[in-house]
């Protein structure tokens, strides 16, 4: 009896002492160990990342790095679970419009000694908060819209918003979206909705107020609603995820997207993730969102990313050290050249000389962003905008939808 | 079945080979002083497990539920204000808060149901099989019950895809209509319940038919061939000689399920990356999970809240099957 006893002690003690050294174990010596690196989406090029392995292990002796790729879906909660853990990734890329708020939740650490002035100001002024710098810049990036020749055929390119409106609702069969439009796809309602003249949100002395149900919002929206009910074929809950899946098969006349999605579009028909290279993808084109008037670019959302180190790193140094290697020339070059704008200015020279980079180029000079507070994350977060979306694109009453959407997004700003 | 019970629960308290009761007060007092170390080592494992894993965090969510915990306390080494019950009247105050709870109840009562119903009935018919089939429907069971929950609603997400599911091209076909092009299944709540039931349903009846099954197998046939003789019909044996066999069994199953099904989270969050509206989709574990970031308070108070409630659900259904071992 007893002798179990001690058994059982001794088994009880390796369970308790199992349990704490797993906290331990990542912290390695200054001789190795290894860094992790969380990018978000299929964007970041892959001989960025394999650049970004093969530099930092030549330049740290001993050490390793990983890549690992997250969705945008888990930028708010998985990291700000994985951030506050023992066990935190060590640089971890986030969106723009998320920064403010994990600088302001501790989770990074301020970038000491960092040349902000060579990158974009307007993702080096997301990164900023309370005066400190709190994550490089990475990348930015705007919508444009894309076709295939074989599709569009002789139709004209529009040049005004409603021409676009209506020859995506012209061209839109049972099969064929005129303008593919997925329901939660809320950076691609945003034109709709700045182009008539209404906003997000904006200070008014102390309190943020919403604009969604200004008067230009109701009619960006109510133009939005026409182009999801009589333009669009896309799933009216669904996201823009692999928008190359129906343009690949031939449904989409016009499709609105991230420049990358030329390497989607293009990949070859038999690759992991399909394309169609030899067919729609064949002869892509593309241009910059027309505005109200002809000659005019509608406003379009800011996009972009920014990699920060985090606080719980457990070898902050190399972490570091990876982040300026994910900043620096070599690196910034490759985004370019895969039609990302790169965060270093001077890398821009290297973006392709394309009809679809220049589109992203013409595209990017009308730009907007989401309000600057570290609440905003918090709105994202809801996902309140992406359901107000759904229900207009499910056919629902505009002007209440609108109103009720900045009553819950006042709601959060001014908490 | 009591008779049995008793039987079996009276043997250890038997005395056995002892020697008899005049030794026993002598022998008794000196040995109270000394603590009883074996039993206590014996015991130690599990007691240290539950303190780490189950008491530790349970005092934890009480505390946090009263105070206004943030990350930025965690990270810059702050203490977190204690704010008595404001995070509890913020959960009830909160306007959609009753039709989470209303949803999570309806919903635990119908997969609750579904299972334990469709168990019992794989079960039965498990009993009648011949062996090859019996072991079809063991792998079957097997395999459907082995896959990872967020696999598996993933694969779901996709036969019911408003653009290219399968079910969509299937219902097209046999209609010889295009009526279901594009029919977004996810889109309305009621069907994106439709799809969830039948997801965890599908889940969750291996685990009650398995259960059920093996409690099946202590049914002695004697008794069922006598009440047979005296002329009762198949479903007079099941409920008046299976059930009462049965009751602890499907005591326990159902309290287990009710648990599993009122704190469902990976199903309803991952057909919600799929479609549908999160907010009028939510259930406990969801809304939980997707109030502000890192606001501990009000979350720890929605937990604690779910702990009471699961404790009185099951509270009676304990009760009663603890009531039944001691009689």
């Amino acid at each position: 009896m007893r002798k179990l006893g001690i058994v059982a002690l001794g088994a009880a003690a390796a369970l308790t002492l199992a349990g704490c050294s797993t906290g331990g174990t990542e912290s390695a010596s200054s001789d190795g160990g290894d860094i992790t690196v969380w990018v978000v989406g299929s964007d970041t090029p892959e001989d960025a990342r394999a650049y970004l392995k093969d530099t930092f292990e030549s330049e740290n002796d001993g050490w390793t790095l990983t890549v690992e790729e997250k969705t945008w879906a888990d930028v708010s909660d998985t990291y700000a679970a994985a951030l506050q853990s023992n066990d935190s990734p060590d640089v971890v890329e986030v969106g723009n419009t998320q920064t403010a708020s994990f600088a302001d939740q501790g989770l990074f650490l301020p970038l000491e000694d960092f040349a902000s002035d060579d990158y974009l100001p307007g993702l080096v002024e997301s990164a900023t908060y309370d005066g400190d710098l709190y994550a490089a810049p990475y990348y930015a990036g705007g919508r444009i819209v894309f076709y295939s020749q074989q599709i569009l055929g002789d139709t004209a390119v529009p040049t005004t918003l409603d021409e676009y409106v209506e020859t995506g609702k012209a061209r839109k069969t049972d099969t064929v979206s005129g303008i593919w439009a997925p329901g939660r796809d809320w950076y691609n309602a945003l034109p709709y909705v700045w182009a008539h003249g209404g906003f997000i949100a904006e200070q008014d002395g102390d309190a943020w107020k919403a604009g969604f149900s200004s008067e230009g919002g109701i009619e960006g929206l109510t133009q939005l609603q026409d182009v999801y009910l009589n333009a669009s074929n896309a799933a009216k809950d669904g996201d823009e995820t692999d928008p190359q899946v129906p343009f690949c098969a031939g449904e989409d006349v016009f499709l609105s997207a991230p420049a990358w999605v030329q390497w989607s579009i293009t990949a070859p028909a038999d690759a992991e993730a399909p394309g169609c290279a030899d067919t729609y993808g064949s002869d892509l084109h593309a241009f910059a969102l027309p505005g109200l008037e002809a000659g005019e670019t509608a406003p379009i959302f800011a996009g972009g990313s920014n990699v920060a180190v985090a606080t719980k790193s457990a070898n902050p140094e190399q972490a570091r050290a990876a982040l300026d290697i994910m900043a620096g020339a070599g690196y910034q070059d490759l985004l370019a050249a895969g039609g990302l704008t790169p965060g270093l200015t001077a890398s821009a020279a290297n973006l392709p000389d394309t009809e679809i980079a220049k589109a992203q180029a013409v595209a990017l000079e009308n730009s907007k962003v989401t309000p600057t507070t570290p609440k905003w994350a918090e709105v994202e977060a809801a996902q309140i905008i992406q359901e107000a979306l759904v229900k207009i694109a499910q056919g629902g009453d505009v002007a209440s939808i609108a109103a009720d959407l900045d009553k819950q997004i006042e709601d959060i700003l001014n908490s | 079945m009591s008779a049995t019970l008793t039987e079996h629960d009276a043997a250890p308290r038997t005395p056995g080979p002892r020697p008899p009761k005049p030794d026993a007060p002598a022998a008794r007092g000196p040995k109270k002083r000394k603590f009883p170390f074996a039993p206590w080592m014996l015991l130690a494992p599990s007691i240290i497990l539950l303190v780490v894993m189950v008491v530790y965090p349970t005092i934890l969510m009480f505390v946090t539920s009263f105070t206004d915990l943030e990350i930025k306390n965690k990270m810059l080494g702050t203490p977190a204000n204690f704010v008595g019950f404001d995070n509890y009247v913020e959960v009830f105050t909160k306007s959609d808060f009753p039709a989470v709870l209303v949803r999570s109840l309806t919903l635990m009562v119908i997969l609750t149901v579904l299972i334990v119903g469709g168990g019992m009935l794989l079960a039965l018919l498990m009993l009648r099989l011949t062996k090859g089939w019996r072991l079809l429907v063991s792998v079957g069971l097997l395999l459907a019950w082995a896959m990872p929950p967020l696999s598996a609603t993933v694969v779901f997400g996709w036969i019911f895809d408003t653009d290219y599911g399968v079910v969509n091209w299937l219902l097209n076909t046999i209609t010889g209509t295009q009526d279901f092009r594009g029919h977004g299944w996810l889109a309305d709540p009621l069907s994106f319940f439709m799809v969830l039931i039948i997801i965890v349903v599908w889940q969750g009846i291996p685990f009650a038919a398995f259960t059920l099954y093996a409690g099946l197998g202590q049914v002695p046939d004697e008794v069922l061939e006598a009440s047979q003789l005296d002329g009762a019909n198949a479903w007079q044996r099941f409920r008046l000689i299976v059930m009462p066999y049965l009751r602890n069994v499907v005591t326990a199953v159902i309290v287990l399920e009710t648990i599993w099904n009122l704190r469902i989270f990976t199903q309803v969050y991952a057909l919600q990356q799929q479609g549908g509206l999160a907010s009028e989709t939510n259930v406990l574990g969801t809304y939980l999970f997707r109030q502000g970031l890192g606001e501990f308070g009000v979350t720890a108070a929605i937990g604690v809240f779910m702990v009471i409630l699961l404790m009185g659900i099951s509270y009676y259904n304990v009760r009663s099957s603890l009531k039944e071992e001691e009689a």
